[in-house]
């Protein structure tokens, strides 16, 4: 049986720019938001190449919270993208549910880890007493997901979920639960992700995705957050429709072409489809080590070289556990246009990878669904299939 | 259903330690040994005596997850694991996991110690590795994933796993929680003042708060089919599952348990329990003033004034944090299994706020049907899980 929820809201901040449009946008021109920073503090503190948020979106109220000081940047930035999908799923003019059938579920790898480092620091040079009683909660892994419950006053089903690169698709699959068996009416489903200041830094970034000469992945930060209904839901209120999660499937193995093909095969079937229904794909492929040859020889495998694909992390950097996310709200967005943005970065293709639909340039589609694969170099690999919104759907 | 249960506690490294520890009412909690506790005004916690390996190169929590894990695994008769290795999977509960191995270098930094003597500054791990180190152990190629509601953690981790096997992704699950001990996780605790001098007396009068612990605990979850088709021994089934947000505050929870009272009623109506039935509560029962005060307030609002019996490990073992409701659960499972309920260690005079059919210092003997499995966390993170002895639902 067929399973499938609406996404009835969107919203997103990149490092290409302050929301969806404009990241489509910079996309479609083939930018790129990697550049020197410096970032960490501590022994952390170093320069590399990365993709940071293009704004931290100060003029966007995180629902009606005050005291917004004791957030943590990711909290805030979450309660403030949740805001805006929140109004563009229409719930501030009267459609949603009650506070108790709302729940949130939200994937990350690295949120907290900031604030941890902080407590670590007050506590041995201020002394534990003087670390802070309101920032010293948010070095827990589930802080964000928290301060968005409290600043949407969702009071549904709440989880935190990190599985690598994955963690955007398992928490959407958290939230299609939810929806599909009653739990809740709607669920925030979100995806945050910045910059690791313990992880090494890039010093020179490496060829685009798929291109000869791959090296290290340029980090880059990203926030999401979706409004996932029942269809059941939709029709009631008349509400307008983004997208359909027709199916999803997440998976572990080792980190080869045969996961993400498993990882692909599970949505395709939870979606009724075989690969020939795909008609555009949306790869996670980084432009790094671990990533690209898998995707690339999976992909080839399940569909040859002729369906369109594309990878937003050229140019938006490795968003880490919200890349499912990212790659959805895209992937939404070029069914929408009807067009697969360019692969920021292909240069020459790496005569050691099977040929793939990938472009450096825009590429027209056909009305079809789209497939999402999002894998990682530690064996995680989840796939979702994506449906245009059927013609007359939603007000 | 649950098959296979593990535990590494404070009171002791195997389930049968463990259990036969906490019907005695032991008491785990000593000196912290563990971390650096330099500055802190209170330094009593929970560790696992005698784990570790220096050697193998994985942070404690990694350890001490695989080691449930594996021992879960074990109980139940899937390790080896002999059937399609993409129907099994791993999700782990926790609120801080592996990130203590970054401490040590970064504090001697901190310290002014200079940098030839700074080692240990590596990447923070990934938090996956908590349920991918199992997965690899056992050779599961299911979902691979780990799952935080803070405290609630443990509860989370076997509300995902049910959820898996009931959408037909995976025939067994290995779920479970994680927590290590820490020195970021003692400051953090301190700065809210919620760590007791001495030892944690929950639901007592004079309780001055939590002492934190660490532990982690597994449970293998299958569904009904595939359990019998294997012939495996059943502890209990976990019947029923959910999980609420206060949406109140980050460390208070709601004055009226607002969050507390959804989870236990959407629990026990998935599970299709009445509230007369439920035998046991096994509570999260910190030992802090505000906690088992607005627990006690949500129990009586959901059962009445006449409450099951009610107790809480953290007595005895201090607050294991993402691994404390795991361990409770497998608790909850070996109370229906043996007909005992574990007391509340350092229980003394219970507060008149918290009436509720404590048990205290002494185990009572008593058939347990259902076990009801409270956690509540940081952010309002609320979770409750309800274990029904195996055809005590079909029964009625």
């Amino acid at each position: 049986m067929t399973r499938s929820v609406a996404v009835t809201g969107m919203a997103f901040a990149g490092s290409l720019g302050a929301g969806l449009d404009a990241t489509w946008e910079a996309l479609l021109g083939g930018g790129t938001a990697a550049t020197t920073t410096t970032y960490g503090d501590g022994p952390f503190r170093g320069a590399g190449f990365a993709a940071v948020l293009s704004s931290d979106l100060p003029e966007v109220p995180a629902f009606e919270r005050k005291r917004l000081r004791a957030l943590s940047r990711e909290s805030l930035l979450v309660s403030r993208v949740g805001a805006l999908a929140w109004r563009d799923a229409g719930f501030d003019a009267g459609g949603a549910p009650a506070p108790a059938d709302v729940g949130v579920a939200l994937g990350t790898t690295t949120a907290g880890l900031d604030d941890y480092l902080r407590v670590l620091h007050d506590g041995v040079t201020h002394g534990p007493a003087l670390v802070s009683p309101s920032s010293g909660p948010q070095a827990s892994l589930n802080a964000v997901a928290s301060e968005l419950s409290v600043s949407a006053g969702a009071e549904g089903s709440i989880v935190t979920v990190t599985a690598g690169r994955c963690s955007g698709s398992h928490a959407l699959a958290v939230g299609a639960d939810q929806v599909l068996t009653g739990a809740a009416e709607a669920v925030l489903v979100a995806a945050v992700e910045t910059l690791d200041p313990t992880a090494a830094r890039v010093d020179r970034p490496g060829a685009g995705p798929f291109s000869a000469g791959r090296g290290a992945a340029v980090p880059g930060e990203a926030v999401v957050v979706l409004v996932l209904e029942s269809h059941r839901r939709v029709r009631d209120r008349g509400a307008r429709v983004l997208a359909e999660v027709s199916g999803w499937s997440t998976v572990r193995g080792d980190a080869g072409q045969d996961t993400a093909v498993r990882a692909a095969l599970g949505a395709l079937r939870g979606a009724g489809l075989d690969a020939a229904g795909i008609g555009l794909v949306c790869s996670s492929a980084t432009g790094g080590t671990g990533v690209d040859g898998p995707e690339a020889r999976a992909l080839h495998e399940l569909m040859g070289p002729s369906v369109p694909v594309f990878t937003p992390f050229g140019a938006l950097g490795d968003c880490a556990g919200a890349s499912g996310l990212v790659q959805l709200a895209l992937t939404a967005r070029a069914l929408e246009a009807g067009l697969a943005p360019p692969t920021c970065g292909l240069t020459r293709w790496d005569p050691c990878l099977p040929r793939i639909g990938v472009a450096a340039r825009a590429q027209r589609l056909r009305p079809a669904p789209a497939l999402v694969l999002t894998t990682d170099a530690r064996g995680q690999a989840a796939a979702l299939v994506l449906r245009p919104p059927a013609a007359g759907s939603g007000a | 259903m649950v098959t296979g249960v593990g535990a590494l506690t404070p009171i002791g490294t195997t389930v049968g330690e463990f259990w036969d520890a906490a019907v005695k009412g032991s008491v785990g909690t000593a000196p912290i040994t563990l971390c650096d506790v330099t500055g802190l005004p209170h330094r009593m916690g929970g560790e696992v005596k005698g784990f570790g390996d220096a050697a193998s190169g994985l942070p404690r929590s990694t350890q001490l997850a695989v080691a449930a894990g594996l021992a879960a695994a074990a109980d139940a008769g899937v390790r080896p694991w002999t059937s399609d290795p993409a129907r099994a999977g791993v999700c782990m509960g926790t609120l801080l996991g592996n990130r203590a191995a970054v401490e040590a270098g970064v504090m001697r930094f901190h310290r002014g110690e200079p940098p030839a003597a700074i080692d240990g500054l590596d990447p923070a791990p990934p938090l996956a590795d908590l349920a991918d180190a199992v997965s690899r152990e056992l050779g599961f190629m299911g979902p691979s994933v780990v799952v935080s509601t803070a405290c609630a953690s443990g509860n989370s981790a076997l509300a995902y796993a049910a959820d898996t096997i009931r959408a037909n992704r995976a025939d067994v699950m290995i779920a479970g929680g994680v927590d290590e001990m820490s020195s970021a996780l003692l400051m953090l605790f301190t700065s809210l003042r919620s760590i007791a001098p001495d030892v944690a007396r929950p639901f007592d009068r004079n309780r001055a708060g939590l002492l934190v612990a660490e532990g982690s605990a597994a449970l293998v979850l299958e569904s009904y089919e595939h359990a019998r088709r294997r012939g495996a021994r059943v502890y209990a089934e976990l019947a029923g599952w959910s999980s609420a947000s206060d949406a109140y505050h980050m460390t208070a929870p709601h004055p009226e348990g607002r969050g507390a009272r959804r989870s236990m009623e959407r629990a026990l109506a998935q599970a299709g329990v009445p509230a007369d039935r439920v035998g046991y509560i096994s509570a999260h029962g910190t030992g802090t003033p505000s906690n088992d005060r607005v627990e006690a307030r949500a129990i009586r609002d959901v059962f009445g004034a006449r409450t099951p019996a009610v107790s809480s490990l953290k007595g005895a073992l201090g607050h294991a944090q993402g691994a404390a409701s795991a361990i409770e659960a497998v608790g909850c499972v070996l109370a229906i299994r043996d007909g005992v309920i574990p007391p509340t260690a350092n229980l003394v005079d219970a507060d008149p706020e918290c009436a509720l059919d404590l048990v205290s210092l002494e185990a009572r003997e008593a058939r347990v049907d259902v076990a009801v499995n409270n956690a509540f966390g940081f952010g309002g993170n609320t979770g409750c899980t309800v274990f029904t002895r195996l055809g005590s639902r079909r029964a009625r």
